[in-house]
Protein backbone atom coordinates (compact mmCIF):
# COMPACT_ATOMS: atom_id res chain seq x y z
CA UNK A 1 0.00 0.00 0.00
CA UNK A 2 2.82 2.30 0.86
CA UNK A 3 4.76 1.46 -2.35
CA UNK A 4 1.14 2.53 -4.36
CA UNK A 5 1.50 5.63 -2.46
CA UNK A 6 4.47 6.71 -2.62
CA UNK A 7 4.48 6.69 -6.45
CA UNK A 8 0.62 8.35 -6.74
CA UNK A 9 2.39 10.85 -4.73
CA UNK A 10 5.21 10.88 -7.31
CA UNK A 11 2.72 11.00 -10.59
CA UNK A 12 0.96 14.10 -8.81
CA UNK A 13 4.05 15.76 -8.06
CA UNK A 14 4.96 15.03 -11.93
CA UNK A 15 2.33 16.34 -13.32
CA UNK A 16 2.57 19.77 -11.48
CA UNK A 17 5.97 19.65 -12.61
CA UNK A 18 4.92 18.97 -16.34
CA UNK A 19 2.24 22.12 -16.01
CA UNK A 20 5.36 23.89 -14.42
CA UNK A 21 7.78 23.35 -16.84
CA UNK A 22 5.22 24.38 -19.93
CA UNK A 23 4.92 27.34 -18.65
CA UNK A 24 8.45 28.56 -18.10
CA UNK A 25 8.77 30.28 -21.90
CA UNK A 26 11.80 31.57 -22.92
CA UNK A 27 13.85 30.66 -19.96
CA UNK A 28 16.81 28.40 -21.46
CA UNK A 29 16.75 24.69 -21.05
CA UNK A 30 19.12 24.34 -18.53
CA UNK A 31 17.81 26.73 -15.92
CA UNK A 32 14.79 25.00 -16.93
CA UNK A 33 16.15 21.49 -15.72
CA UNK A 34 18.04 23.55 -12.41
CA UNK A 35 14.20 25.31 -11.82
CA UNK A 36 12.32 21.90 -12.31
CA UNK A 37 15.22 19.96 -9.74
CA UNK A 38 14.62 22.70 -7.07
CA UNK A 39 10.73 22.62 -7.38
CA UNK A 40 10.59 18.68 -7.02
CA UNK A 41 13.04 18.73 -4.21
CA UNK A 42 11.35 21.63 -2.48
CA UNK A 43 8.03 19.33 -3.15
CA UNK A 44 9.23 16.05 -1.49
CA UNK A 45 10.97 17.72 1.46
CA UNK A 46 7.40 19.27 2.19
CA UNK A 47 5.39 15.92 1.69
CA UNK A 48 8.07 14.47 3.97
CA UNK A 49 7.52 17.36 6.82
CA UNK A 50 3.76 17.19 6.36
CA UNK A 51 3.93 13.62 6.24
CA UNK A 52 5.39 13.44 9.93
CA UNK A 53 3.05 15.47 10.57
CA UNK A 54 -0.01 13.53 10.39
CA UNK A 55 -1.55 15.81 7.82
CA UNK A 56 -3.73 13.15 5.53
CA UNK A 57 -2.86 14.79 1.79
CA UNK A 58 0.64 15.91 2.55
CA UNK A 59 1.36 15.76 -1.66
CA UNK A 60 -1.61 18.29 -2.21
CA UNK A 61 -0.91 20.22 0.92
CA UNK A 62 2.63 20.69 -0.59
CA UNK A 63 1.73 21.83 -4.06
CA UNK A 64 -0.78 24.22 -2.69
CA UNK A 65 1.84 26.01 -0.94
CA UNK A 66 3.78 26.56 -3.78
CA UNK A 67 0.49 27.95 -6.13
CA UNK A 68 -0.51 27.30 -9.25
CA UNK A 69 1.85 25.95 -12.15
CA UNK A 70 0.84 28.85 -14.31
CA UNK A 71 1.18 31.25 -11.54
CA UNK A 72 4.75 29.43 -10.48
CA UNK A 73 6.23 29.38 -13.76
CA UNK A 74 4.97 32.98 -14.64
CA UNK A 75 6.33 34.64 -11.77
CA UNK A 76 10.09 32.56 -12.87
CA UNK A 77 9.47 34.00 -16.30
CA UNK A 78 8.84 37.60 -14.74
CA UNK A 79 12.03 37.23 -12.42
CA UNK A 80 13.75 35.64 -15.66
CA UNK A 81 13.40 39.35 -17.28
CA UNK A 82 14.04 41.25 -14.61
CA UNK A 83 17.50 42.18 -15.12
CA UNK A 84 19.00 44.46 -11.99
CA UNK A 85 21.54 46.50 -14.69
CA UNK A 86 24.02 46.38 -12.49
CA UNK A 87 25.57 43.22 -13.35
CA UNK A 88 24.26 43.65 -17.09
CA UNK A 89 26.78 44.63 -19.48
CA UNK A 90 23.38 46.22 -22.18
CA UNK A 91 24.34 49.75 -22.41
CA UNK A 92 20.82 50.46 -22.63
CA UNK A 93 20.21 48.46 -19.44
CA UNK A 94 22.86 50.64 -17.44
CA UNK A 95 21.89 53.28 -18.81
CA UNK A 96 18.49 53.14 -17.55
CA UNK A 97 19.56 51.87 -14.30
CA UNK A 98 22.14 55.21 -14.15
CA UNK A 99 19.12 57.28 -14.82
CA UNK A 100 17.37 55.52 -12.08
CA UNK A 101 20.44 56.57 -9.81
CA UNK A 102 20.52 59.81 -11.51
CA UNK A 103 17.35 60.61 -9.63
CA UNK A 104 18.98 59.76 -5.85
CA UNK A 105 21.70 61.49 -5.59
CA UNK A 106 24.14 64.51 -7.35
CA UNK A 107 26.55 61.42 -7.50
CA UNK A 108 24.12 59.51 -9.19
CA UNK A 109 23.54 62.43 -11.62
CA UNK A 110 27.20 62.42 -12.75
CA UNK A 111 27.50 58.92 -12.85
CA UNK A 112 24.48 59.30 -15.71
CA UNK A 113 25.78 61.96 -17.43
CA UNK A 114 29.30 60.04 -17.40
CA UNK A 115 27.38 57.29 -19.14
CA UNK A 116 25.78 59.45 -21.58
CA UNK A 117 28.94 60.85 -22.52
CA UNK A 118 30.57 57.54 -23.01
CA UNK A 119 27.92 56.39 -25.10
CA UNK A 120 27.34 59.18 -27.24
CA UNK A 121 31.28 59.33 -27.66
CA UNK A 122 30.94 55.46 -28.89
CA UNK A 123 28.11 56.54 -31.20
CA UNK A 124 29.53 59.48 -32.80
CA UNK A 125 33.23 57.57 -33.37
CA UNK A 126 31.00 55.15 -35.00
CA UNK A 127 29.68 57.51 -37.39
CA UNK A 128 32.53 59.02 -38.33
CA UNK A 129 33.78 55.64 -39.68
CA UNK A 130 30.27 55.03 -41.69
CA UNK A 131 30.27 58.57 -43.09
CA UNK A 132 34.48 58.21 -44.17
CA UNK A 133 33.74 56.94 -47.61
CA UNK A 134 30.71 59.66 -48.43
CA UNK A 135 32.77 62.62 -46.71
CA UNK A 136 36.89 62.32 -47.77
CA UNK A 137 37.79 65.07 -45.68
CA UNK A 138 36.48 63.00 -42.23
CA UNK A 139 39.87 62.48 -40.65
CA UNK A 140 42.35 63.21 -37.43
CA UNK A 141 43.46 66.58 -37.98
CA UNK A 142 45.78 68.40 -36.52
CA UNK A 143 47.29 72.29 -37.06
CA UNK A 144 47.32 75.24 -35.13
CA UNK A 145 43.71 74.19 -33.85
CA UNK A 146 44.73 71.61 -32.09
CA UNK A 147 43.51 68.35 -32.73
CA UNK A 148 40.52 67.79 -34.50
CA UNK A 149 38.48 64.09 -35.14
CA UNK A 150 36.03 65.31 -37.49
CA UNK A 151 36.34 67.55 -40.37
CA UNK A 152 38.99 70.15 -40.77
CA UNK A 153 38.04 74.01 -39.49
CA UNK A 154 37.72 75.90 -42.82
CA UNK A 155 40.90 77.63 -44.27
CA UNK A 156 42.97 76.62 -41.12
CA UNK A 157 46.49 74.68 -42.48
CA UNK A 158 46.46 71.21 -41.15
CA UNK A 159 47.71 67.78 -41.69
CA UNK A 160 45.97 64.69 -41.70
CA UNK A 161 47.51 61.60 -39.76
CA UNK A 162 45.59 58.77 -39.93
CA UNK A 163 44.76 58.52 -43.60
CA UNK A 164 43.00 55.35 -45.32
CA UNK A 165 43.62 53.89 -41.31
CA UNK A 166 40.89 56.51 -40.02
CA UNK A 167 37.76 53.83 -40.39
CA UNK A 168 40.15 51.66 -38.71
CA UNK A 169 40.99 53.87 -35.92
CA UNK A 170 37.00 54.57 -35.80
CA UNK A 171 35.85 51.65 -35.05
CA UNK A 172 38.42 51.00 -32.61
CA UNK A 173 38.18 54.03 -30.76
CA UNK A 174 34.03 53.30 -30.62
CA UNK A 175 35.29 49.70 -28.79
CA UNK A 176 37.52 51.38 -26.58
CA UNK A 177 34.70 54.28 -25.68
CA UNK A 178 32.15 51.39 -25.51
CA UNK A 179 34.13 49.52 -23.27
CA UNK A 180 34.99 51.51 -20.59
CA UNK A 181 31.85 53.29 -20.51
CA UNK A 182 30.06 49.99 -19.65
CA UNK A 183 32.94 48.96 -17.28
CA UNK A 184 33.08 52.33 -15.31
CA UNK A 185 29.05 52.35 -14.86
CA UNK A 186 29.01 48.12 -13.76
CA UNK A 187 31.31 50.13 -10.99
CA UNK A 188 30.07 53.22 -10.59
CA UNK A 189 26.73 51.90 -10.27
CA UNK A 190 27.42 48.96 -7.79
CA UNK A 191 28.78 51.19 -5.47
CA UNK A 192 25.91 53.68 -5.13
CA UNK A 193 23.20 52.86 -2.10
CA UNK A 194 19.60 53.15 -4.03
CA UNK A 195 16.26 51.84 -4.21
CA UNK A 196 15.94 50.11 -7.45
CA UNK A 197 13.77 46.71 -5.62
CA UNK A 198 11.48 49.44 -4.02
CA UNK A 199 10.93 51.12 -7.28
CA UNK A 200 10.53 47.66 -9.03
CA UNK A 201 8.12 46.62 -6.58
CA UNK A 202 6.03 49.56 -7.19
CA UNK B 1 -13.05 50.00 14.36
CA UNK B 2 -10.08 50.63 11.59
CA UNK B 3 -10.89 49.20 8.15
CA UNK B 4 -7.91 47.60 6.37
CA UNK B 5 -8.49 49.00 2.43
CA UNK B 6 -7.42 47.17 -0.67
CA UNK B 7 -4.87 50.12 -1.05
CA UNK B 8 -3.04 49.65 2.16
CA UNK B 9 -3.16 45.59 1.67
CA UNK B 10 -1.42 46.46 -1.72
CA UNK B 11 1.58 49.05 0.10
CA UNK B 12 1.78 46.42 2.23
CA UNK B 13 2.29 43.76 -0.06
CA UNK B 14 4.67 46.27 -1.62
CA UNK B 15 6.76 47.05 0.96
CA UNK B 16 7.36 43.49 1.51
CA UNK B 17 8.20 42.41 -2.36
CA UNK B 18 10.63 45.70 -1.77
CA UNK B 19 12.42 44.96 0.88
CA UNK B 20 12.63 40.81 0.39
CA UNK B 21 15.79 40.79 -2.08
CA UNK B 22 17.98 42.19 1.44
CA UNK B 23 16.02 39.97 3.60
CA UNK B 24 17.05 37.27 1.56
CA UNK B 25 20.75 38.50 1.28
CA UNK B 26 20.92 38.84 4.96
CA UNK B 27 20.21 35.74 5.66
CA UNK B 28 22.46 34.23 4.07
CA UNK B 29 25.25 36.43 5.86
CA UNK B 30 26.58 33.79 7.51
CA UNK B 31 25.59 30.58 6.24
CA UNK B 32 25.01 28.44 3.08
CA UNK B 33 21.15 27.62 3.11
CA UNK B 34 19.01 25.80 1.01
CA UNK B 35 15.31 26.67 -0.29
CA UNK B 36 13.05 25.56 2.73
CA UNK B 37 16.19 26.98 5.36
CA UNK B 38 16.10 30.30 3.47
CA UNK B 39 11.69 30.64 3.78
CA UNK B 40 12.20 29.37 7.69
CA UNK B 41 14.50 31.60 9.02
CA UNK B 42 12.32 34.67 6.92
CA UNK B 43 9.06 33.49 8.56
CA UNK B 44 11.12 33.18 12.03
CA UNK B 45 11.70 37.02 11.13
CA UNK B 46 8.13 37.37 10.97
CA UNK B 47 8.53 38.11 7.18
CA UNK B 48 5.88 35.66 5.71
CA UNK B 49 6.72 34.67 2.11
CA UNK B 50 4.53 32.39 -0.34
CA UNK B 51 6.70 29.65 -1.29
CA UNK B 52 6.22 30.21 -5.02
CA UNK B 53 7.66 33.85 -4.41
CA UNK B 54 10.76 32.71 -3.02
CA UNK B 55 12.66 30.13 -5.28
CA UNK B 56 11.85 32.71 -8.26
CA UNK B 57 13.91 35.31 -6.39
CA UNK B 58 16.69 33.07 -5.84
CA UNK B 59 17.14 32.45 -9.50
CA UNK B 60 17.33 36.38 -9.87
CA UNK B 61 19.49 37.19 -7.78
CA UNK B 62 21.77 34.04 -9.05
CA UNK B 63 21.63 35.14 -12.27
CA UNK B 64 22.50 38.97 -11.48
CA UNK B 65 25.78 37.24 -9.66
CA UNK B 66 24.53 37.45 -5.77
CA UNK B 67 24.68 34.34 -5.45
CA UNK B 68 25.84 30.84 -6.06
CA UNK B 69 24.31 27.78 -5.13
CA UNK B 70 25.33 23.84 -5.74
CA UNK B 71 23.43 20.64 -5.00
CA UNK B 72 24.45 18.52 -1.86
CA UNK B 73 23.22 15.27 -1.58
CA UNK B 74 20.93 14.98 1.92
CA UNK B 75 19.99 12.49 4.65
CA UNK B 76 16.10 13.00 3.69
CA UNK B 77 16.98 11.16 0.25
CA UNK B 78 16.56 14.18 -2.54
CA UNK B 79 19.28 16.31 -3.02
CA UNK B 80 19.06 20.15 -1.44
CA UNK B 81 20.24 23.76 -3.79
CA UNK B 82 22.46 25.18 -1.22
CA UNK B 83 22.77 29.14 -1.66
CA UNK B 84 25.41 31.16 -0.42
CA UNK B 85 26.45 35.10 -0.93
CA UNK B 86 29.21 35.84 -3.25
CA UNK B 87 31.13 38.51 -3.33
CA UNK B 88 28.95 40.89 -5.40
CA UNK B 89 26.36 39.36 -3.25
CA UNK B 90 28.61 40.78 -0.34
CA UNK B 91 29.01 44.18 -1.27
CA UNK B 92 25.50 44.41 -2.60
CA UNK B 93 23.75 43.61 0.68
CA UNK B 94 26.14 46.04 2.25
CA UNK B 95 24.79 48.64 0.35
CA UNK B 96 21.26 47.56 0.49
CA UNK B 97 21.60 47.51 4.50
CA UNK B 98 22.93 51.04 3.78
CA UNK B 99 19.89 52.19 1.60
CA UNK B 100 17.40 50.53 4.27
CA UNK B 101 18.95 52.31 7.31
CA UNK B 102 18.63 55.50 6.04
CA UNK B 103 15.39 55.23 3.89
CA UNK B 104 14.01 53.54 7.38
CA UNK B 105 15.13 56.67 9.22
CA UNK B 106 13.77 59.09 6.77
CA UNK B 107 10.39 57.93 7.52
CA UNK B 108 10.69 56.88 11.13
CA UNK B 109 11.29 60.64 11.46
CA UNK B 110 8.20 61.75 9.66
CA UNK B 111 5.78 59.66 11.22
CA UNK B 112 7.10 60.29 15.05
CA UNK B 113 4.88 63.20 15.41
CA UNK B 114 2.21 60.51 14.33
CA UNK B 115 3.09 58.06 17.47
CA UNK B 116 3.75 61.03 19.65
CA UNK B 117 -0.13 62.06 19.37
CA UNK B 118 0.52 65.37 18.11
CA UNK B 119 -1.44 67.27 15.56
CA UNK B 120 0.60 69.90 14.07
CA UNK B 121 -0.62 73.49 13.50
Amino acid sequence: MAGVMISEDDAVIRQYLAKVSAGLKNIGEQQKKEILAEIDSHLRERVGELGAENDPHPTERAISGLGGPGRLASEFVAEARTKSGIYSYAPWTLLRRASQVARTSAKGLLIFLTGLVGYVSTIAALITAILKPFIPDLGLWIGKFGFVWGVKPDGAPGRELLGRYFVEASIALAFVFGSLTTLALRRLISKVPFFGEWRRAA
Amino acid sequence: MPIITEHEDRWEAQIRKGSLDLAILAVLWNERLYGLDILRRLQGASLEVAEGTLYPILMRLKNDGLLESTWVEAEAGHPRKYYWLTRAGRQRARSMAQSWDAFSQSISDLVLPMKNGRKEG
